[in-house]
C-alpha cells in the first residue's frame, strides 16, 4: 500500500495522509486488524514533521478508525462505526458542496449522479454488500 | 634493493588499478541515475531526451575522460622520478580524483539548474511511504541472513578448531608476511594471536550486516512521476545488493579464516601462489559491486521488476490521481548542491545519495551531524596516522 504526499498541495499534509488511509479502508485494501507504519516510520518513509503523522493518527483514532499500540504502532480497527454522530459534519460538508455546484450551474440531479458516481468508486463492492 | 624496487612497483599498480577502477565508475555515473534526477536536480524522466541535457552529460564524461587521464600520467611521471612516492600515491591519487570529479559535477549542477528554470521543467514534489503490515520487521527478513549465519559459523568453527589444536602448535606463531608475501614477523603464542583473525572476521561480518541493514532502513529516492514502479525497482534492488554484501562478506571471512593455518605453520605456500590469491580474492571484492552497480542503476532504476497484483492497482490509482507542478517548490531546496541533505523537519538521518550510489545523510537533523563529524574525525585521524607511518618507512 502506498502512500503519497504532494507537497506542493494546498491541502495540508496530514489531512493528504488521513483523505488516503479513510480511502483505503473503504476499498478494502486495508483491512480491520491490519497494522499501519508507526508514527517515527511513517514521518521518516515520507519526509515529513512527526507532529504532523501523529496528527493524522489522532483524527484517525478519535474517529474510530485506527487502534493505537505502545508496541508495534498501530492497527485498522473499526469501533462499531457510529452513523448518527458522522451525519451532522457530512451535511455540513454537503451544504458547502451543494452550494459551489449551485454557483456553477449543475442542477440537483447532476449533484446526485456525481455523489453516487464517487460512492461507487470509492466504496468496494464487498464493502457495499456488508451494508445490504 | 632490488627487492624494495618490486614491492613500489607493486603498491604503484595497485594504486592505478584503484584510479582506474574508480574513475570508469564515475564516468558511468550519468547513466546510471534515476531518469528524474540530473546532476543532484529533481527533472522531468522526458528532459532524457533533451539535446542540451544529453550535450551536458556528454561534455561531463569528455572532462572526467581528461582528468582521469590526467591523474594517471602525473602518477606514472610522479613514479618515474620517485619510486618510493607510490606509497603515499596509493593513499592520495584517488582522493586527488573524486576531488577534480567535484569540481567538474559543481558547473553542472548550476547549470542544470538554470536548465530547469530556462525550460521550466516543473515537476511534482512528491513524497511515498510504503505501508506494510508491521512494517519493521518484515523489513529485517527480507535481509538475506543465510550469508551472515554460514560467516559467523565459519568464524566460531576456526575458534573451536584453533582451540583444539593449541596444546599441539609450536611456540611461536607467524604474525605478518611482508608484500611479497614473505613471513617476516613473528609472535610467542597465545590464545590472544591465535584468536585474532576469527574476532576480526567476526567483526567485519557484524559491519556487512550492519551496512545490510542499513540499506534496508534508508530513506528512498522515488520517482515523482513513477513511484508505484520506483518502490518496486528499489524493492529488487535491495534484495540484489544485499545478496552481494553477503556474498563479500563470506568471501572476506573465508580470507581471514585461510590465514590461520599459515599463522600456525600448517603450510607454507609459495609467495607467487599467495599473491595471485590475494589477486583474485582483490578481484572478486572490487569487481562484482561495480559491475552489479553499473547494471542496476542506482535504486534498481535500471531494473524491471514484475509488479505485484497490488502494485498494478496501485498504478492504476496512482495514474488517476494529479499533483500539483512547480518549478521554484520542491525537494530540491533541501538539497546543498545537490549532494547534502539539510532538511530541519525530515526525521530520517540516513537517505538515498541523488548523484551516485553511495548513502547520505540529513545534516538538518543532530543525528546526522554527530555521525557526519565523527566520521570525519576518523577518516582524518586514520589519514594522518596512515601517511605518518608510510614517511617514516620511506
Amino acid at each position: 500500500m502506498l502512500i503519497l504526499v504532494d507537497f506542493a498541495s494546498e491541502k495540508p499534509i496530514y489531512m493528504q495522509i488521513y483523505e488516503q488511509i479513510v480511502r483505503k479502508i473503504s476499498n478494502g485494501s486495508l483491512r480491520p486488524g491490519e497494522g499501519l507504519p508507526s508514527v517515527r516510520r511513517l514521518s521518516e518513509d515520507i519526509g515529513v514533521n512527526i507532529h504532523t503523522v501523529n496528527k493524522t493518527y489522532a483524527i484517525l483514532r478519535e474517529e474510530g478508525y485506527v487502534k493505537m499500540n505502545t508496541r508495534s504502532g498501530a492497527s485498522i480497527e473499526l469501533k462499531n462505526p457510529d452513523k448518527q454522530k458522522l451525519i451532522p459534519a457530512l451535511q455540513e460538508k454537503f451544504e458547502i458542496l451543494s452550494a459551489q455546484a449551485a454557483i456553477h450551474g449543475i442542477s440537483e440531479e447532476e449533484f446526485i449522479r456525481y455523489a453516487s458516481q464517487a460512492y461507487e468508486q470509492v466504496v468496494s463492492n464487498s464493502e457495499r454488500e456488508k451494508q445490504i | 634493493m632490488s627487492h624494495a624496487h618490486i614491492t613500489y612497483i607493486f603498491i604503484f599498480l595497485i594504486s592505478e588499478i584503484i584510479t582506474l577502477i574508480t574513475g570508469i565508475f564515475l564516468i558511468f555515473v550519468p547513466s546510471i541515475l534515476q531518469r528524474g534526477l540530473l546532476f543532484g536536480v529533481r527533472v522531468p524522466e522526458i528532459s532524457a531526451k533533451d539535446p542540451e541535457v544529453i550535450r551536458m552529460i556528454k561534455l561531463y564524461r569528455i572532462e572526467l575522460i581528461m582528468i582521469l587521464a590526467g591523474n594517471m600520467i602525473g602518477g606514472w611521471i610522479l613514479f618515474y622520478f620517485v619510486p618510493q612516492s607510490s606509497i603515499l600515491l596509493c593513499l592520495y591519487q584517488v582522493f586527488a580524483l573524486l576531488f577534480m570529479q567535484f569540481l567538474c559535477y559543481i558547473p553542472m549542477y548550476q547549470k542544470t539548474k538554470k536548465l530547469k528554470r530556462l525550460k521550466n521543467w516543473e515537476v511534482a514534489y512528491i513524497s511515498a511511504s510504503l505501508t506494510q503490515t508491521a512494517q519493521g520487521r518484515s523489513q529485517l527478513r527480507g535481509i538475506p541472513w543465510l550469508w551472515y549465519i554460514v560467516s559467523v559459523i565459519i568464524s566460531i568453527l576456526a575458534m573451536v578448531i584453533s582451540y583444539a589444536y593449541y596444546p599441539k602448535l609450536p611456540d611461536t606463531i607467524t604474525s605478518h608476511w611482508n608484500a611479497s608475501g614473505v613471513a617476516d614477523a613473528w609472535s610467542k603464542k597465545s590464545y590472544a594471536v591465535v584468536f585474532t583473525m576469527p574476532i576480526i572476521s567476526m567483526a567485519m561480518t557484524l559491519i556487512m550486516l550492519g551496512s545490510n541493514i542499513l540499506l534496508y532502513f534508508t530513506k528512498l529516492q522515488v520517482s515523482g512521476e513513477n513511484p508505484v514502479l520506483s518502490y518496486a525497482q528499489h524493492r529488487l534492488y535491495r534484495k540484489i545488493m544485499g545478496h552481494m554484501l553477503g556474498f563479500m562478506t563470506l568471501l572476506i571471512t573465508i580470507m581471514f579464516i585461510a590465514i590461520i593455518p599459515m599463522q600456525m605453520n600448517f603450510y607454507n605456500p609459495n609467495p607467487k601462489v599467495m599473491m595471485g590469491c590475494i589477486l583474485i580474492f582483490s578481484v572478486l571484492l572490487i569487481v562484482p559491486p561495480i559491475f552489479i552497480g553499473i547494471k542496476v542503476g542506482q535504486g534498481g532504476s535500471k531494473l524491471a521488476p514484475i509488479l505485484t497484483n497490488e502494485e498494478e492497482e496501485e498504478l492504476l490509482d496512482f495514474s488517476k490521481l494529479s499533483f500539483r507542478k512547480s518549478v521554484d517548490r520542491g525537494d530540491d531546496s533541501n538539497w546543498i548542491l545537490g549532494l547534502f541533505y539539510y532538511n530541519k523537519e525530515d526525521p530520517s538521518v540516513f537517505i538515498e545519495d541523488r548523484f551516485g550510489m553511495s548513502g547520505n545523510m540529513n545534516y538538518g537533523r543532530m543525528a546526522g551531524k554527530v555521525i557526519a563529524i565523527g566520521l570525519i574525525c576518523i577518516t582524518l585521524t586514520i589519514l594522518i596516522a596512515t601517511t605518518l607511518l608510510l614517511i617514516s618507512l620511506i
